[in-house]
């Protein structure tokens, strides 16, 4: 049976008459490895200072082991619950030995200094977080990373039944973040220590939690494995932000591409791309950068071109993988690429499968619409899979005004674009 | 680390030890240090009988004062030092000073003659009085914050030592005093008045012993040393009121000597290790010292006049803090 290691009870925290967290209850099991995430100011800290005994909430409880937090003195928590921050200045000359042992400080008298058995607690601390051949070395010479290590240390050596995670990782590189928080996970999974961390990087807390709590405005707004916290839904209302989730290419856990967020023009201008294979990824964002809409198509569904229109909250005219494009969607693009200030075709190697789009910009360029293809006019044939017809149809635009143009002066186009719905919004 | 750290020690004794000699050998009337050695054994001899009346009622009171008072302000600075998290606190820091010299001043200009006695008591309550209010007015609920502690010091102090200029200009005829006061000294020594500050020094330095674990937890800071088990506010309560008593009775008989309290608790995390239980006892002994030469250099090098020994601190001091933290970053 599992066991409740910690009830967070009804729990209400404020600073002065602001609420940070209003009512939250949350029960922990040991063993658990729990994150907290959410935005700036969702109160993750102050949730995680309110476990620690650090800031006492005006109502709730926080009961740890059948025990209410504030009814324990400080060295009867901090015997079995240790507290890893972000990185520590150190500006005192202490050796990592030291250092190491002041986590035996709440199981010691005070003036007893300290036996075999701590010594040997704190060197098991060391080996574990590979410092041990740092033991002599002062603590103010050590890099960020080593540092850290060495805090874990300590917090182990007090031999605690839970840890919490302040943001253990905030200023380390991408390489010491998983090597601290491999430890940490290392040490949940073999000696049964409870984790409690709050995370920033939605990411990490997705690799490295089993469960995750996503605060927003002092509440939670979803609790769970992480493949039901992380959700586009959850991360667009607590974040504000797009997410596109899939999987992690290596483990069973949702992996979270936060998208920039777009800038919305009111004129709403919109550009039509022809695209595919990856072709048009550069293309779209450079359209969506600059505000404009976008609309893609026709492509295939699961084409890497569809997956960047979609995160981009493009329109798309899309058939199933792998189908070619037949009559009606060629006839639903027409009516889209009508309605744009551009149509722009991709570097995409033409087949019979997306032949119909050319011949749907060849139309709507003599209705006056302007089109214009990516790439040299000369290295057409290069991408021509249908025998000639697709070169053949490239040369008729061309004879209808469509010109071939590079990136700079594509972006030109686009800024044009853009200054003119900014004069006729005037 | 450790070993160097216990090999320090016993230098730091020896040094006091010798020091004391010298320093109880030295004056006006020079004695050989070994009469001066025989005489503190309590032999008989063929020295002249005045060289006992000297050294036992005048020298020694001053000597050991000098050195109680040099312990009592570097420990002070140490302890101030962790509590604030800060290496610029010194024991003076939360208007520990501002209220004495208000204290001595109104001493010395309101009683006259009466004043010899009365200026250590007054210093003593002036001292407490501002730290206490400093102290209110940091509070925030139960907790005292150290940036709201060190700012109030500041605002307190200024607006005491405002108070005793205004006195010093609108009683220009004991200024001289007062001035003198201000800068320190350890001319006033006397059995008596050692007597009346030992108890301070001794039971002080024992309370801040017992708390040097959770000292060297504050160096990592409030939350962290809460973390570790130690019950921040009450700890940094009790040793607020603790280094201020220390320095508050230092300070009443001896008037304001600087430098002490603020280079000395430095000098000896140089010299030996940041641990509060090593670095107590040493700044307790390398202030003594300090302080027993610096009083000593006061009263001989400008015989018969008396250089303040506040001058001497600092001259002697700067320069070797100096040295000190110069050769280590050198050697990084």
């Amino acid at each position: 049976m599992a066991q409740v290691d910690i009830l967070i009870d009804g729990v209400v925290c404020s600073y002065g008459s602001h609420l940070v967290i209003s009512g939250l209850s949350l029960q922990v099991k040991r063993g658990d490895f729990l994150g907290i995430i959410g935005p700036n100011g969702s109160g993750k800290t102050t949730l995680l200072r309110t476990i620690a005994r650090v800031l006492e909430p005006s109502a709730g409880r926080v009961v740890f082991m059948g025990k209410d937090v504030y009814k324990m003195s400080a060295r009867e928590l901090a015997r079995k619950m240790a507290v890893l921050g972000q990185e520590h200045s150190a500006e005192y000359d202490f050796t990592v030995h030291e250092v190491v042992l002041m986590g035996r400080t709440p199981h010691l008298g005070r003036f007893q200094g300290e036996r075999q058995h701590d010594l040997e607690v704190a060197e098991h601390a060391m080996r574990v977080t590979n410092v041990l051949h740092l033991k002599d070395r002062l603590i103010t010479e050590l890099s960020g990373g080593e540092r850290q290590r060495v805090m874990i240390a300590r917090a182990l050596a007090q031999e605690p039944e839970v840890l919490l995670l302040d943001e253990p990782t905030a200023y380390l590189d991408v390489g010491h973040q998983t090597e601290i928080l491999t430890i940490i996970r290392r040490l949940n999974a073999t000696s049964q220590l409870t984790v409690i961390g709050v995370f920033h990087d939605l990411n990490l807390a997705s690799e490295y939690c089993d469960k995750l709590v996503l605060l927003d405005r002092g509440r939670i707004r979803a609790m769970g494995d992480p493949f039901s916290v992380l959700t586009t839904e959850n991360i667009s209302a607590a974040y504000g932000s797009t997410a596109v989730v899939s999987r992690h290419p290596f483990l069973p856990k949702p992996h979270v591409l936060v998208l920039p967020r777009r800038v919305e023009r009111a004129g709403g201008e919109r550009v039509h791309l022809v695209a595919g294979g990856g072709s048009g990824s550069a293309l779209m964002e450079r359209i969506s950068l600059r505000g404009l809409s976008l609309s893609v198509g026709v492509i295939n569904e699961g084409d890497s071109d569809w997956l960047t229109a979609r995160s981009l909250g493009a329109r798309i005219i899309s058939v199933p993988a792998f189908a070619p494009v037949t009559v009606r969607e060629a006839e639903e693009l027409e009516a889209i690429m009508i309605g744009a200030k551009l149509v722009a075709v991709a570097e995409v190697p033409f087949g019979h499968g997306n032949l119909l789009n050319l011949r749907a910009c060849l139309r709507i360029s003599e209705r006056g619409i302007p089109v214009v293809c990516m790439g040299d006019a000369s290295k057409v044939a290069e991408r021509d899979y249908t025998g000639g017809s697709a070169t053949k149809l490239f040369s008729e635009l061309q004879e209808r005004g469509t010109r071939f143009v590079q990136a700079a002066e594509f972006d030109a186009l686009l800024d044009w674009i853009v200054a003119e719905g900014e004069r006729d919004a005037r | 680390m450790k070993k160097r750290s216990g090999f320090v020690l016993v230098v730091l004794v020896a040094l006091l030890a010798v020091s004391c000699v010298i320093a109880v050998s030295r004056g006006s009337v020079h004695i050989p240090w070994r009469t001066s050695l025989l005489i503190l054994f309590g032999e008989r001899g063929d020295w002249p009988a005045s060289y006992e009346r000297i050294l036992l009622g005048v020298r020694v009171p001053r000597v050991l004062m000098a050195a109680v008072v040099g312990g009592s302000l570097s420990v002070a600075g140490v302890s101030f030092q962790a509590l604030l998290q800060n290496p610029m606190a010194d024991p003076y820091i939360i208007g520990v000073s501002a209220g004495a010299a208000l204290g001595a001043t109104v001493g010395i200009i309101g009683f006259g003659s009466l004043g010899f006695k009365l200026v250590p008591p007054l210093a003593f309550l002036g001292a407490l009085g501002a730290m206490t209010t400093v102290y209110v007015l940091a509070k925030r609920g139960p907790r005292v914050p150290v940036v709201p502690l060190l700012l109030s010091g500041v605002a307190v102090s200024a607006f005491l030592s405002a108070v005793v200029s205004l006195l010093m200009v609108t009683h220009r005829e004991r200024l001289d005093r007062v001035v003198f006061w201000l800068m320190g000294g350890l001319t006033g020594a006397s059995w008596e008045r050692l007597l009346s500050i030992l108890p301070y020094t001794i039971v002080g330095f024992c309370i801040m012993y017992y708390f040097s674990k959770d000292l060297n937890a504050l160096l990592f800071g409030e939350e962290q040393a809460a973390h570790l088990g130690v019950e921040v506010e009450k700890v940094k309560a009790i040793l607020l009121f603790t280094s201020t008593l220390v320095t508050a009775a230092a300070v009443s008989v001896t008037g304001l000597i600087g430098f002490v309290g603020l280079i000395v608790p430095h000098l000896m995390r140089l010299l030996t290790s940041p641990d509060h239980r090593i670095l107590l006892p040493a700044a307790a002994l390398g202030g003594a010292s300090l302080l027993v030469v610096s009083d000593m250099l006061s009263r001989t090098l400008l015989s018969p006049a008396e250089i303040p020994v506040g001058i001497l601190t600092a001259m002697m001091g700067g320069p070797f803090f100096l040295y000190l933290l110069y050769r280590r970053k050198g050697g990084m």
